[in-house]
């Protein structure tokens, strides 16, 4: 496993895994997030795991970057069983095209395709979340099929709903809050990605699995209802 | 005056002016970086933590960051503050306030800033605490997700400010002050100390001395999130890379050509290449920048950079005296 230990200025430890997107690099990532969670080295105050770099932050008054990187090289062995029993899966389900997705047509006619081939091959695949970032729990998923990409809005709507789900170039993602966004919208989930009401206010976390499940209006106005 | 009529539901400040960007702010949020959520807290942690200092609460109470164009208040209930950070004339009637010690202010008076002299943002804290809405962890303000503080904005004409709990019997720290050696000085053109960054290889020849060398100055385009700055164009090449973690201070290369360099309300990850990132101890200092500022940026390495932040720790633990 090749891992390179950098400094990211005075308080953050980059560790760099082998430089591409992929499930299998970005598993590894997760990996030693799990390690590093479980393993509380002192002086860390947290960790941001990326597509294939990790970020450990710490504290340059509890501990220095060499004790860090020496702590770290010792917990490198480990791994595959934390993860293991951690990955979660999770089933999203989405109101495709209409007000919902108003992108729904751009992309099928972008890929000639009908709505309903990219709402089969956008359900059809199981997804990776390589990372969180953008606005509070906004997954990057991985393992979207190529045929239903599409490019990015010129000019990005300043209102995306919560809930939108959309495709940006080869990605899909979910956005959580109500935030600026030019990704293009194909459905909305009525699942809250982001709720500070509940305990866990975050319903995914950076190496989960994720399913879409196509669900129509009425399903998802009923959603809407019972969770209120 | 009894500490029963100090209970937390008493309001103690009233705003009548709202100023350019008054927030609420602590030390930040910590933990929540791996599900995309912003650090936020003080833009200056120096003059945040001394301010709670000196009206002797935790470091990490929550206080007003004031930016630039400062608000006025009408005291509502007699309180203990201290003022610090940049210099923007706070006042009461015509009567300047020394900043960097602790004061009391009396109910009825109206506390007002005016012309920014030094620095950018200015901190007021009062004892016991502003009394704010706590998100995950931290009272700060984040502007991008509209949480935390006070409902997740800046402050309006008409807010009322609520203080935690506090006995004005407490007087022991009227009168405290900082030792000089405390005070910042934010002398323009703004010499900010960096570490090389993580993606030093995207440079081209020579565009780590250029960047050394060069003046830059703040465009407006700058906010709580970075600054713009305006100066030579650096090249890099990949010009994006694999989006990856950012660390507070990180002096980013746009596509164009421009630095940004990210600030407390950063995002996450990012995907422009990270040329250097500003060393902790001088966070504070780049807080204190606004639009047309001069900076210069000199390059220290890792051992001087925490040899520099432990110097900052002691002065902050060991600053604040009686008078």
């Amino acid at each position: 496993m090749q891992r390179r230990y950098l400094a990211s200025g005075d308080r953050m430890v980059l560790v760099e895994f082998p430089e591409e997107i992929s499930q299998e690099v970005n598993s590894q990532v997760h990996e030693m997030a799990a390690v590093v969670e479980t393993t509380r080295i002192p002086g860390v105050a947290e960790w941001v795991p990326a597509y294939r770099t990790l970020g450990i932050v710490y504290n340059p008054m509890e501990t220095s970057f060499r004790s860090l990187i020496e702590s770290l090289e010792q917990i490198e062995g480990l791994g595959g069983q934390a993860q293991a029993g951690r990955s979660r899966r999770i089933e999203i389900p989405v109101s495709y095209g209409g007000e919902m997705g108003p992108d729904l047509d751009f992309v099928a006619q972008h890929n000639q395709l009908t709505t309903d081939e990219v709402i089969r091959l956008h359900t059809a695949s199981e997804y990776l979340v390589y990372l969180l970032g953008f606005t509070p729990g906004f997954p990057y998923l991985g393992g979207m099929a190529p045929e239903i990409a599409a490019p990015r809005l010129a000019e990005p709507r300043s209102h995306v709903p919560a809930g939108s789900v959309a495709i940006g170039g080869s990605q899909t993602g979910i956005y959580p809050i109500e935030s600026p966004g030019g990704w293009r919208i194909i459905g909305r989930t009525p699942l809250k990605l982001f709720d500070l009401s509940r305990n866990s206010p975050f319903l995914l976390k950076a190496g989960d699995s994720v399913r879409f499940r196509s669900i129509t209006l009425e399903e998802f106005q009923r959603f809407e209802q019972l969770t209120e | 005056m009894s500490s029963s009529l100090n209970s937390p539901s008493w309001p103690v400040l009233e705003v009548t002016r709202p100023g350019l960007l008054t927030t609420i702010q602590d030390l930040g949020r910590t933990g929540y970086l791996q599900y995309g959520v912003s650090p936020c807290g003080a833009m200056d942690p120096y003059a945040l933590r001394l301010a709670n200092r000196l009206v002797g609460n935790p470091e990490s109470a929550a206080a007003l960051e004031i930016t630039i164009q400062g608000p006025e208040f009408k005291i509502l209930r007699d309180c203990l503050i201290s003022i610090t950070g940049g210099d923007l004339s706070a006042s009461i009637g015509s009567k300047l306030l020394p900043a960097w010690e602790c004061l009391r202010l009396e109910r009825g008076q109206v506390l007002c800033f005016g012309k920014r002299n030094r620095g950018a943002r200015a901190y007021l804290s009062i004892a016991g605490g502003f009394k704010a809405e706590q998100v995950l962890g931290s009272e700060s303000t984040d502007l991008q997700a509209k949480m935390g503080g006070h409902g997740g904005r800046s402050l309006r004409k008409g807010d009322l400010l609520f203080g935690n709990r506090f006995s004005m019997e407490n007087q022991v720290f009227v009168k405290r002050m900082l030792l000089p050696e405390a005070l910042s000085e934010y002398r323009n053109p703004f010499v900010l100390r960096v570490m090389p960054g993580p993606q030093t290889h995207c440079l081209l020849p020579g565009a780590m001395e250029e960047f050394l060398r060069a003046e830059y100055v703040v465009t407006p385009n700058s906010n709580r999130m970075g600054y713009r700055l305006k100066g030579p164009r650096i090249e890099a090449s990949p010009s994006e890379i694999i989006s990856d973690p950012i660390p507070l201070g990180a002096l980013q290369v746009l596509p164009n050509g421009q630095l940004v360099l990210l600030m407390a309300d950063h995002q996450t990850v990012g995907g422009y290449p990270k040329i250097a990132v500003l060393i902790s101890a001088d966070v504070p200092r780049a807080a204190q920048l606004c639009v047309g500022h001069r900076v210069r940026f000199e390059a220290v390495s890792l051992e001087q950079a925490r040899q520099l932040l432990r110097t900052q720790e002691e002065k902050i633990s060991r600053c604040v005296v009686e008078a």
